[in-house]
């Protein structure tokens, strides 16, 4: 069933998120409040999950990641990790954060016992056919010299073991920008030559190739942000547990368009401030380098750890870590995209630069790249940022 | 002998491998390995010094906070700007709520587990005390204990807190050269002292079973052992049992202030301090080898002689040092052996982290446990949950003295060449960034990180680092199930991410603290 736009129609209860266009998803969002609508698509989650008679296995590898995105899922709030596992039937086959298990050998034979040797429960459950989820955290090397030995767990190197898991993984999540595009381990000047799962940066392929599927018949689902947020890993682990994973629209980043939609700048608490001309570090932060008019992600909607705050609300220009690309992309942090010359760290409450008139509504062309309307709207001196972000991507 | 390999050693943040000889039921020589490289200090290089702040947080997601003070330090030097009072106490409340976090994430998601590992079910039987493993099992097995649960339940709280002043965690946004973004609302303080009031009733309920300040009364050992006999809920708290039961409280114990420690002379306590105060910093820093020695940061030398690195021989400043990863390393060598390097102080191998701030800090009561029982897994546990106790009352204070009327920021200009250093503590030990800027860019950056002091390999001399010397010498039960070997190196709460960039056995091993 596919929602129109007569938001008076909705029965938010029976609201069937993952059929939500984007507009929609938004709109909701935006009338009944955000914590309102996750309350709502909680419910979603949560019956289709006890419903679920099986169990729900979870593989989670981490890479060359900084495990920010495990301590970001444990953040999560309803459902937490732990309803998510002892009530929701998840199953953590395998997490080298929080397993009881680690991996064991003597003599250079591995240990054959499942419950304390972490490898051998692995191989266990490969061994035994069951579906699983695969999450893939962290970046994974390809150096040196195309041997991936810049990182190696329980003797083999990690990109073997992501690639092995790929093949036969019921769907395969990138958890956070280094999962899904390299991110930091990934920036000028690749030292370690690494990866996210399918896309290098901007560019499709990345160590699985662009042509990856996984048994339920998708590409890796990127949920980046630095680190990811456990909302988002949540509701698609739901999604494709419930078998609805196919119904997930992909940006052509292969985010999910729910999440991912629109650009930050929308709805950005310092909106008001931007289009009334006043910039600096109380107003809007756009001239102090703020991305998040070239930035897809929900983050004002949503917001981070409990609802409590998100980057700009505290008075933080936004970095981009949604996009691919990124940290090259948006660096350096501070400048604004267009400008030339950084400014040095001025006085935070002085405006910094003429202050723009709002003008008409973007073009349709214009509307369909998150981002760049936005850029429009705010006179020449943004359309020259828009040039540099592509001048940026060639 | 058999040679036990543990890879992954999981439970930690990271990449780390441990391999240890056990001859005759005890632990004759380790090898610490971390196994990934990042080349994160190559990537700074050539960027604008600012950006320095947001890169280096994503070296660890357990600690970025850690990061995020050490450039900011590093960064307030480099630009000659002091930060005003406000700013300081913002920083403060968000390195010590991560302080809070990381500490009980450890020990209750990382650590604890190992005591409900099946292997004491036998030996605590034995002991006549099956009813203790129960409990273990009961509270500190993970995904199930009791404890686990509420634990993995509260650490959020204390990223929410961080979110409130940092936009979002981990990795939050808001420090600048000169002060914070972030102009808190008297709302925000009054959230902040709810969540506040929520992980003080987890401490009191579930680590004490009794009041912050009775257990803050406690400034040695005998002291302790009078709380536990003051009431039942004292001596029944997580605390009270790991007091009772882990080490030499009750006679069916683990062990576990029975190895994990030092031959006397052979690794030191450093700590570069943290905590802003004014004038100086709260927690004091120092390097500790038997005499308690001011730091001097030029002591700090970086050994590369074991690492998949090359570029020069004995020990470099780490303002001099180099990091060319070798492309073909033999993973099966024990001459070349980890991605780690080797950090000294004045050349002796030293150990970071809680046991190590408590002792250079002077803290009478885990001064007074080092003394009498050693440096061992024990002690180096309680230490960090006296650690817990200690900062959590600090919070409040930084909290409430905010002056909401006052500024957060003092204006400062991005200079075109410059040094920096910044030195503080991440929640698991010593913590240096080391900036030069020469075009109003980052020319070089250089991080020493503490599980590079902790984990760290043998260096130049032929020293092992602290966590193999800890290994050396540990009695080991069962090879295919070498617990003891894993709450060894667990203790050290090592964190791998950030860190890339066993000799002679020992009659006895106990480190003699004089008490000055």
């Amino acid at each position: 069933m596919k929602y129109n736009n007569k938001l008076e129609e909705l029965d938010l209860k029976n609201v069937d998120i993952f059929s939500l266009d984007r507009r929609t998803f938004l709109k909701i969002a935006g009338v009944v409040g955000a914590a309102t609508f996750i309350s709502t698509y909680r419910a979603d989650i949560v019956q289709g999950l006890v419903a679920s008679s099986t169990s729900t296995n979870l593989v989670w590898l981490e890479g060359q990641d900084c495990a920010g995105c495990t301590i970001s899922f444990l953040n999560g709030e309803q459902p937490d990790v732990i309803q998510a596992i002892m009530q929701l039937n998840v199953v953590p086959i395998y997490h080298e954060t929080i397993m009881a298990q680690q991996g064991l050998f003597v003599d250079g034979a591995a240990v054959k016992n499942a419950d304390i040797n972490a490898n051998y429960a692995l191989e266990q459950f490969e061994a035994s056919g069951k579906d699983f989820v695969l999450v893939v955290e962290g970046a994974t090397p390809r150096g040196p010299d195309g041997t991936g030995n810049f990182c190696r767990v329980g003797g083999e190197p990690f990109k073997d073991i992501v690639e092995r898991l790929a093949s036969h993984s019921l769907a395969t999540v990138a958890v956070g920008q280094c999962g899904s595009y390299g991110g930091i381990p990934a920036a000028d000047p690749n030292p370690s030559d690494c990866s996210g799962l399918q896309f290098y940066r901007k560019e499709k392929g990345g160590i699985l190739g662009s042509d990856y599927k996984s048994k339920a018949g998708l590409p890796v689902i990127n949920l980046p942000c630095c680190p990811t947020h456990p909302d988002w890993v949540m509701v698609t682990l739901a999604a494709v547990i419930l078998g609805r994973s196919g119904g997930i629209d992909l940006d052509e980043y292969n985010r999910p368009t729910a999440f991912f939609g629109e650009s930050l700048h929308e709805t950005c608490p310092r909106r008001g401030y931007f289009d009334s001309g006043k910039f600096g570090y109380e107003y809007c932060l756009y001239n102090l380098g703020c991305k998040g008019p070239f930035t897809s992600s929900e983050c004002p909607l949503r917001l981070w750890n409990n609802g409590r705050n998100m980057c700009t609300q505290a008075g933080a220009p936004c970095i981009g870590c949604a996009e691919p690309g990124f940290p090259d992309d948006k660096s350096p942090f501070y400048l604004p995209l267009g400008a030339t010359t950084l400014p040095s760290t001025g006085e935070p409450t002085a405006p910094t630069a003429t202050p723009v008139t709002p003008t008409a509504k973007p073009t349709a062309a214009e509307e369909e790249t998150p981002g760049f309307g936005v850029a429009a709207a705010v006179g020449a001196g943004a359309i020259a940022a828009a040039k540099y972000l592509k001048d940026r991507r060639e | 002998m058999v040679e036990v390999t543990i890879d992954p050693l999981t439970r930690i943040e990271g990449h780390l491998k441990v391999r240890a000889e056990v001859d005759g039921g005890k632990a004759t020589n380790a090898w610490s390995s971390g196994m990934m490289y990042r080349g994160l200090e190559n990537i700074l290089v050539g960027r604008d010094p600012r950006d320095a702040f947001f890169i280096t947080q994503r070296a660890c997601g357990v600690c970025p906070v850690a990061h995020a003070t050490a450039s900011i330090r590093c960064l307030d030097d480099a630009f000659d700007v002091t930060p005003p009072e406000n700013a300081k106490l913002v920083r403060n409340i968000i390195l010590g709520s991560n302080y809070l976090m990381s500490h009980a994430t450890h020990f209750y998601a990382l650590w604890a587990p190992d005591l409900a590992n099946p292997i004491y079910k036998q030996i605590l039987e034995d002991a006549g005390a099956g009813s203790v493993y129960s409990e273990l099992n009961r509270r500190f097995a993970a995904f199930s204990g009791s404890s686990w649960l509420r634990a993995v339940a509260t650490r959020k709280k204390l990223h929410e807190i961080i979110a409130i002043f940092g936009g979002k965690m981990p990795h939050h946004m808001t420090y600048i050269p000169g002060g914070v973004t972030v102009r808190p609302d008297i709302g925000d303080i009054v959230k902040t002292y709810s969540l506040w009031l929520d992980g003080k009733s987890f401490i009191e309920e579930q680590v004490l079973g009794g009041s912050v300040d009775r257990w803050l009364e406690n400034k040695s050992l005998n002291d302790v052992l009078a709380w536990l006999d003051e009431s039942e809920s004292h001596a029944n708290s997580d605390i009270g049992l790991l007091l009772r039961y882990g080490g030499p409280v009750e006679d069916a114990n683990l062990g576990l202030h029975t190895y994990g420690g030092y031959e006397a002379g052979k690794c030191g306590f450093l700590s570069y301090g943290v905590f802003y105060e004014r004038n100086g910093k709260w927690l004091k820093s120092g390097f500790y080898d038997g005499d308690f020695h001011t730091l001097d940061p030029e002591k700090v030398t970086e050994h590369i002689a074991h690492s998949w690195y090359s570029g020069y021989t004995g020990g470099m400043h780490p303002t001099k040092g180099v990091t060319e990863a070798i492309n073909n390393p033999d993973f099966k060598s024990k001459d070349k052996y980890s991605w780690i390097k080797a950090p000294r102080y004045n050349d002796i191998p030293a150990e970071v982290g809680p046991l190590a701030r408590m002792i250079n800090d002077k803290d009478p009561l885990v001064l007074d446990l080092a003394t009498k029982l050693g440096a061992n897994v024990y002690t180096r546990t309680l230490a960090r949950l006296q650690e817990i106790v200690r900062v959590f009352v600090k919070l409040k204070e930084w909290v409430l003295d905010i002056n909401l009327d006052e500024k957060f920021y003092e204006p400062a200009e991005l200079p075109s060449s410059a040094t920096g250093v910044g030195l503080t503590e991440a929640p698991r030990g010593a913590l240096g960034h080391w900036a030069s800027i020469k075009d109003s860019k980052l020319e070089r950056y250089q991080l020493v990180v503490p599980t590079t002091w902790n984990c760290s390999p043998r260096d130049s001399n032929g020293n092992l680092g602290p966590a193999e010397q800890a290994v050396v010498d540990t009695s080991v039960t069962a090879p295919e199930n070498p617990v003891e070997i894993l709450h060894v190196v667990r203790s050290f709460d090592p964190c791998l991410a950030c860190s890339i960039h066993a000799l002679d056995p020992r009659n006895n091993k106990k480190y003699e603290i004089k008490v000055v």
